[in-house]
């Protein structure tokens, strides 16, 4: 069973599309299910979404042209319980406490968010945090100087 | 000779095809195919478009098309006659043609280096940049509810992002510069699509100033006339019916000017999120949408860190007061609790030792506590309530393990004492299962935590 877990794609406000190498990679009933974190940005890059699979969740980011995506959303796979919120909502951004907060609060085994394009995945209170960071590396203002 | 005009062009399209494959290193051969094409049509009829949906028509697009599979943009604009055949279609095929373009630009992921070389290509999309004379239907169809409009403008957005000057950030400059004067002209439907796109690439230029900085004294003005650029176009965007654009490509810029820190970063930042600020107040009459503003308002205030005390201190109020005056209640709370960050992780530059320090001011997060404890004693919803306690309780929680000052154990039994009894008072029917749960959370959180030196004198019992 594959999930993909996916966000802040940017297109086409900071980049022009998914690298092509990593759309190879995207066959259409490969992948189960995609959970993304939001800032797509518009109709055309959810469409694609949804030649991959049916079983697409996806919640609001900052950027999202369509502001009727819901904030937070729990979906099931196998065992688990996944949390998915794209993190601007989330004060201080990246915080590791009030991701935890958050968790409990959705009552998750896994949090995925996004919105700082930094990837990470780590284990906090016997539960999984992860964040797939920027699927087209988009510019995000908050990246300290390379 | 007296072909029929569309075999003349089948003709041309062989030629085309024969030069380009078999010489494909001889522009000149494709080029004087295209010049004869169009000298034909011209001694035809001077000055006159090929009629939309004609045989002839159709084998011009299929001609123009050729070089766009043969070779990639960049030769393609080699052949300086290519946009004179162009000129000889009427709009729905030379729209056909532009999509094909940029299609073709995209698929191959080329990159379009120069300033020169973007100018010549938006020469050859004018037909979806700016509003044509010969197009059929009216001004009226291009909104946002058209999606083939829509999907038009999204390309071209896409197609700017390949506009990259590799280690040329001047030239870059030229590029950004050439997109506003080609787009300013496209109407606010247009600038919609396309300016988010030039203004996000002048941000990230600013950054790739300040990497080269040792090797260009000038870095920072130069950062100050691209935020002066996006000034000017953001402010454009501001005519659009909805604020949400506008208002989050000014949070961008306050960020990016306070990440560059030039020297004009805190005028900057200031005047860029005072025009968010002003876009939130305006958005009065959606109560939904200024309660996500503000949201992203106080976010990117934690983060702005070149502020001094009284920029800041400013800012701070202002956004606490707004949150108090949301419509709803829970809304005051929730965001009164994203405010206390405010006072306490947000940063701001020191003035003697000119360095950004964290604000740290416990007194006024004790105070943000406090006025959300009271707004939810007066939410009427029990379950809400209850809800909104628990969430109170975690953000004592989180200043409690930052050793704030005043929250001390104590602080926390009282509200654990509250919480239980005011859960007590809500029913067991099944809507309400979820908010239990999410206490219950809270509380076995507690009794891990119990265990911890720091949490001695915890009291919470079942």
């Amino acid at each position: 069973m594959l999930v993909l877990v996916l966000g802040d794609l940017h297109i086409p406000y900071r980049v022009s599309g998914l690298p092509h190498e990593f759309r190879k990679l995207l066959t259409p009933g490969r992948i189960q299910h995609i959970l993304c974190t939001g800032n797509l940005c518009t109709k055309e890059t959810i469409d694609y979404l949804k030649t991959l699979t049916a079983d697409v969740h996806i919640v609001r980011g900052d950027f999202d042209d369509n502001p009727n995506f819901v904030d937070q959303k729990v979906v099931t796979v196998g065992q688990f319980r996944i949390g998915l919120c794209h993190g601007h909502q989330i004060v201080p951004w990246g915080d590791v406490e009030s991701l935890s907060m958050l968790q409990r609060q959705m009552d998750v085994d896994i949090l995925i968010t996004g919105h700082t394009h930094k990837f990470e995945a780590f284990e906090r209170d016997n539960k999984f945090f992860i964040n797939p960071g920027s699927a087209t590396g988009a510019f995000n203002a908050l990246n300290r100087l390379v | 000779v007296n072909m029929p005009s569309e075999d003349i062009v089948a003709l041309q399209s062989a030629l085309l095809n024969l030069s380009l494959k078999c010489y494909r290193d001889q522009y000149e051969y494709g080029n004087k195919v295209l010049e004869n094409t169009r000298k034909i049509f011209d001694n035809i009829a001077s000055d006159t478009q090929v009629p939309t949906g004609t045989q002839a028509a159709k084998e011009l697009v299929k001609m123009l098309k050729i070089p766009i599979d043969c070779y990639d943009i960049l030769d393609v604009l080699k052949l300086n006659h290519y946009k004179l055949v162009l000129q000889l279609l009427s709009y729905r095929e030379r729209h056909t043609v532009c999509m094909y373009i940029i299609n073709g630009i995209l698929d191959k992921e080329t990159i379009i280096p120069t300033a020169e070389q973007v100018t010549q290509l938006f020469e050859l999309l004018l037909t979806l940049i700016v509003d044509q004379t010969d197009n059929p239907s009216e001004a009226s169809r291009q909104t946002i509810t058209n999606e083939d409009f829509v999907e038009e403008q999204n390309l071209v957005a896409r197609l700017c992002n390949n506009f990259q000057a590799i280690n040329d950030p001047d030239q870059q400059y030229h590029i950004i510069k050439i997109c506003q004067d080609t787009f300013k002209n496209g109407g606010l439907e247009r600038m919609r699509f396309t300016y988010p796109p030039i203004i996000m690439q002048a941000y990230a230029l600013t950054f790739r100033y300040k990497t080269i900085r040792e090797q260009d004294e000038k870095w920072e003005k130069k950062c100050q006339k691209l935020f002066q650029l996006c000034n000017q176009l953001i402010n454009t965007l501001t005519k659009l019916e909805t604020n949400d654009l506008p208002l989050r490509l000014y949070l961008q810029g306050a960020l990016a000017a306070s990440e560059i820190g030039s020297e004009n970063a805190e005028t900057i930042a200031y005047e860029f999120f005072s025009q968010a600020y002003t876009l939130y107040e305006e958005q009065a009459g959606d109560t939904r949408a200024q309660c996500a503003s503000l949201t992203l308002l106080i976010g990117t205030l934690e983060k702005v860190a070149c502020f001094g005390e009284e920029n800041h201190s400013t800012l701070r109020q202002s956004l606490t007061q707004a949150a108090t005056r949301l419509v709803k209640r829970p809304d005051q709370v929730r965001t009164l609790l994203l405010c206390t960050h405010l006072f306490w992780s947000a940063q701001r530059v020191n003035e003697s030792t000119q360095k950004s320090e964290q604000v740290r001011d416990g007194e006024k997060v004790l105070a943000c506590l406090k006025k959300a404890t009271k707004l939810t004693t007066q939410i009427m919803d029990q379950s809400v309530q209850v809800q909104l306690y628990n969430e109170l309780l975690n953000c004592y929680i989180y200043y409690f393990n930052q050793n704030h000052p005043d929250i001390d154990i104590t602080a926390l039994n009282s509200l654990i004492e509250k919480l239980q009894s005011e859960t007590s008072k809500i029913s067991s029917n099944e809507s309400d299962e979820f908010i239990r749960n999410q206490i219950q959370k809270t509380f076995d959180y507690l009794r891990q935590q119990s265990q911890v030196e720091k949490f001695q004198g915890l009291q919470i019992n079942n």
